[in-house]
């Protein structure tokens, strides 16, 4: 408490009204892969969902505090970290810049790497590599996910707005035979009450040919591939009357995953079980076998100005993820929610903003097949953003987030708050928070951003 | 209660513009010192800065073990005085690189420690300035029962001067050795290196170079064989020597853009090309030969002042285009997840600073553990304190 009231007696600034996180959006309900936006809710956040947001933001700089994200492997560490994914409790760090200049904006950003690719990857990962064990140790030879990107953006404002992005991520490792690039594309555009965007993936491709020893078999050379087709997410929103407004999206991705590993089979699955000490399946297949991702969207929100500026949101959305790996006996992941979100963001003070959003499924069905094809790795990660295997309601669907703006003139600290627990230990994903609020980690999934 | 007040009474103090510290630099994404921004520690860069940066004590919090990083931060602190058209400084604890020291076993060489940094500065229209580094340590109480001397000396010289617009500068280490390791014998030597660099301001940018390089011999006595030199493969047979060179050539471009008087927006490219080549090592399947690595690093930064007490800083830096090591093999791998982010902050007090890096700690206070967390038991990290006067 003393802390806090420190803290507080020492923030006595007036704060300006731009927000600007992953942190932000999460609090007030977004539950997207990649965490790109909110169409009903205005950030800066959004030009990863439509680029030509560039326009209501420039001349600020962002940074997203983290590290390299979680290490998707056997053990959850390998050295380097090959594969990795972004998550709140241990985010990506990540961060840019953008200006105006005359009636064009353009910005540069770095590390937002897409963690739908990074999954996808992932799951296109042998199963043999990802069971690759070093002496007694795990050491996943995952294919490796996109690295080190680059975005670019440059937009304009003549009576409508438009932007476009070009965004780039590459990287080998010849020690391991192993390379990666992706390269896509952002285009949007913004009129007086819609919005249309159209993302697409051009290049999306990791290879790689190690010595693995799989879960202790015998040591061979195994070679892997992914390669992406064409990918595209398209959407826009539009303004029924007010602030009320539909939207929706359409995101497809298609991809060839190649291993050249022959020895899967029964046996390759009790020996999996055997060295993680994982019932189940060590999953994998010989040759090519194709998969596609398709998620639809579409939704109404809106949101209500209350005593002089503060805002409530509200949100009813249907999202449905198709998922299908075509192995002999095919792997589906099929999944549709239809969730409320009702949020707030209010003043507390000048220098601190508070929000929060409960979220609920209306619906929520799972009917998922087949997961134990995947290797270890994806059927962990699968099991905990789609479910395992089985058709039923999604269950405990009941999430609620809070976060934080401490505003410092032109400088804005936005993060999540409530994400830890008692023993301080961090909560890996929305509804898990255990309802404590922490001075000791005052916020975390921190987002700084200073608007010049 | 009381306690809280009296700190946010004396936090409502105007500061001044002078900063101090490795985690200013960290926060700006510059390393230790940067090559082209003002701070106090560019006086280990250009012994000319002295000229700009005097009055003043400061102290980088930490513990007295030889190693420095920002999670593992070394003692240090020194004293800076101006004294009529000069200016001098005693600075405490700089001990320099350690690089290829440790070897694999209990009894090792002597560290580079309790390094003493002497600096003397002038201006007479060209400003210039001079560093005489040294060290010193004997350690002759180990092994038990039959114990050898272990002894370690270095030696180093940095000049710089600065006119106008142009800063160059060079440092050089005239000597560093440390004999007796596992046997009296033993001997880690470093030869003669140098680093050269200059800078120059134009139309608001500044472009610089650099060239750092090092060269070590560790040389095996008749009766010992070392392992783990250089690193975990390297092995050095008895009677024999390897050798360790390194270098680091940087050129690059970089603009502050003063946003307002409390508020500046930092951008840098640079081109980093390095290499590290091992000679002479007994085991040596891949250990003798050159490695190289080519880099591109980008930095955006900011620095505000928040309020009066609070100045708020960070940066964003990933590898761009270039960013892979090619090892002795020939061998290419890009650097992995090289975008970070860092954060810092200064808390003034009028004369007095304290400067930090920000959000280090996970959640349960772990150190390095850069997971977004603003950590308000561990406000700051890798602290430094300077006081003006």
């Amino acid at each position: 408490m003393k802390k806090m009231m420190m803290i507080g007696s020492a923030l006595l600034v007036l704060s300006s009204s731009a927000f600007a996180s992953q942190a932000r959006l999460l609090a007030l309900g977004m539950n997207e892969t990649d965490n790109e936006g909110m169409y009903h809710i205005s950030d800066s956040r959004n030009i990863f969902l439509n680029v030509a947001n560039i326009n209501l933001y420039p001349n600020q700089a962002e940074f997203e505090w983290g590290n390299t994200g979680v290490d998707a492997a056997l053990t959850g560490t390998t050295s380097p970290a090959s594969a990795t994914v972004n998550r709140f409790d241990k985010p990506k760090a990540q961060g840019g810049a953008f200006k105006k200049y005359g009636d064009f904006v353009y910005g540069l950003y770095f590390g937002n790497e897409s963690n739908t690719s990074s999954l996808l990857r992932i799951a296109g990962t042998s199963a043999a590599s990802t069971g690759n064990i070093v002496g007694a140790v795990p050491q996943s030879k995952m294919l490796q996910t996109a690295d080190n990107q680059v975005d670019v953006f440059f937009g304009g404002d003549n009576g409508m707005k438009w932007a476009v992005n070009a965004l780039y991520a590459g990287g080998k490792d010849e020690a391991r035979s192993a390379k990666n690039s992706a390269a896509a594309i952002r285009g949007g555009l913004i009129g007086s009450n819609w919005d249309a965007h159209l993302n697409l993936s051009v290049n999306n491709k990791s290879n790689a040919t190690d010595t693995v020893n799989p879960y202790l078999i015998g040591s061979t050379s195994v070679s892997q591939e992914f390669k992406g087709k064409l990918g595209f997410h398209v959407g826009g929103s539009y303004v029924l009357q007010g602030n009320n407004r539909i939207f929706g999206y359409v995101k497809h991705y298609g991809w060839d995953q190649t291993d050249s590993y022959t020895g899967y089979g029964t046996a390759f699955n009790t020996q999996a079980a055997t060295v993680t000490g994982v019932a189940g399946a060590g999953g994998g297949q010989t040759g090519t076998v194709s998969g596609d991702f398709t998620s639809y969207y579409l939704g109404w929100g809106s949101d209500y100005t209350v005593n002089n500026g503060d805002k409530i949101f509200a949100s009813l959305t249907a999202k449905k993820t198709d998922i299908n790996l075509k192995f002999t006996n095919k792997s589906e992941i099929r999944n549709l929610i239809i969730p409320v979100v009702i949020g707030y963001e209010a003043k507390a003070t000048d220098w601190l903003t508070l929000r929060g959003s409960v979220v609920q499924n209306l619906y929520g069905q799972q009917d998922n097949k087949n997961e134990q094809n995947l290797n270890t790795v994806a059927q962990s990660l699968i099991a905990a953003a789609y479910g395992a295997n089985g058709k039923k309601t999604i269950a405990n669907s009941t999430a609620v987030n809070a976060g934080a703006t401490l505003a410092f003139g032109q400088l804005s600290i936005d993060g999540l708050i409530g994400t830890t627990s008692t023993t301080n230990a961090v909560a890996t994903k929305n509804g898990t928070n255990t309802g404590v609020l922490s001075v000791a980690n005052l916020e975390t999934s921190v987002g700084l951003t200073y608007k010049y | 209660m009381k306690k809280n007040v009296l700190v946010i009474a004396g936090l409502a103090v105007l500061s001044t513009s002078a900063f101090a510290s490795k985690a200013r630099m960290e926060a700006l994404g510059q390393g230790t010192e940067s090559f082209y921004l003002n701070d106090t520690r560019s006086v280990f860069l250009n012994p000319a800065a002295l000229n700009d940066t005097k009055n003043y004590i400061v102290t980088e919090w930490g513990t007295g073990a030889q190693a420095d990083s920002q999670t593992a931060p070394r003692a240090e602190g020194g004293y800076f005085k101006e004294m009529g058209s000069f200016a001098y400084g005693l600075y405490l604890g700089n001990n320099g690189s350690n690089t290829g020291r440790t070897i694999g076993a209990a009894q090792k060489f002597e560290d580079h420690q309790n390094g003493l940094d002497l600096m003397l500065a002038g201006d007479m229209g060209v400003k210039w300035g001079a560093r005489v580094h040294y060290a010193h340590s004997t350690d002759e109480s180990v092994p038990a029962g039959a114990p050898i001397t272990r002894k370690n000396n270095a030696l180093g010289l940095g000049l710089g001067v600065a006119s106008g617009d142009l800063e160059a500068y060079t440092n050089i280490t005239l000597s560093d050795k440390s004999e007796g390791a596992t046997v009296a014998g033993d001997v880690w030597k470093r030869k003669p290196g140098f680093q050269v660099g200059a800078s120059y301001k134009w139309s608001g940018v500044t472009f610089f170079a650099d060239y750092l390089n090092t060269s070590e011999e560790i040389t095996a006595a008749a009766a010992s064989t070392l392992t783990s030199v250089i690193n975990a493969a390297t092995t050095i047979n008895a009677g024999t020597t390897v050798t360790h060179k390194t270098s680091d050539i940087t050129v690059g471009v970089a603009r502050v853009h003063e946003v307002n008087p409390g508020a500046r927006i930092v951008t840098d490219a640079r081109l980093v090309l390095g290499t590290n080549e091992v000679g002479g090592s007994s085991a040596v399947t891949g250990v003798n030969g050159k490695a190289k690595s080519t880099v591109l690093p980008l930095t955006l930064a900011m620095e505000a002042d928040a309020t009066s007490w609070l100045v708020v800083r960070g940066n964003v830096h990933q590898n761009v285009i270039l960013g892979e090591d090619k090892n002795i093999a020939g061998q290419k791998t890009t650097r992995a997840n090289s975008t970070t982010v860092d954060a810092g902050a200064t808390l003034n007090f009028g004369k007095l600073k304290v400067d930090g890096v920000v959000g280090t700690t996970g959640t349960t206070g772990t150190a390095a553990s850069k997971t977004g967390v603003l950590s308000t038991n561990n406000l700051l990290t890798r602290v430094g304190v300077s006081y003006n006067f």
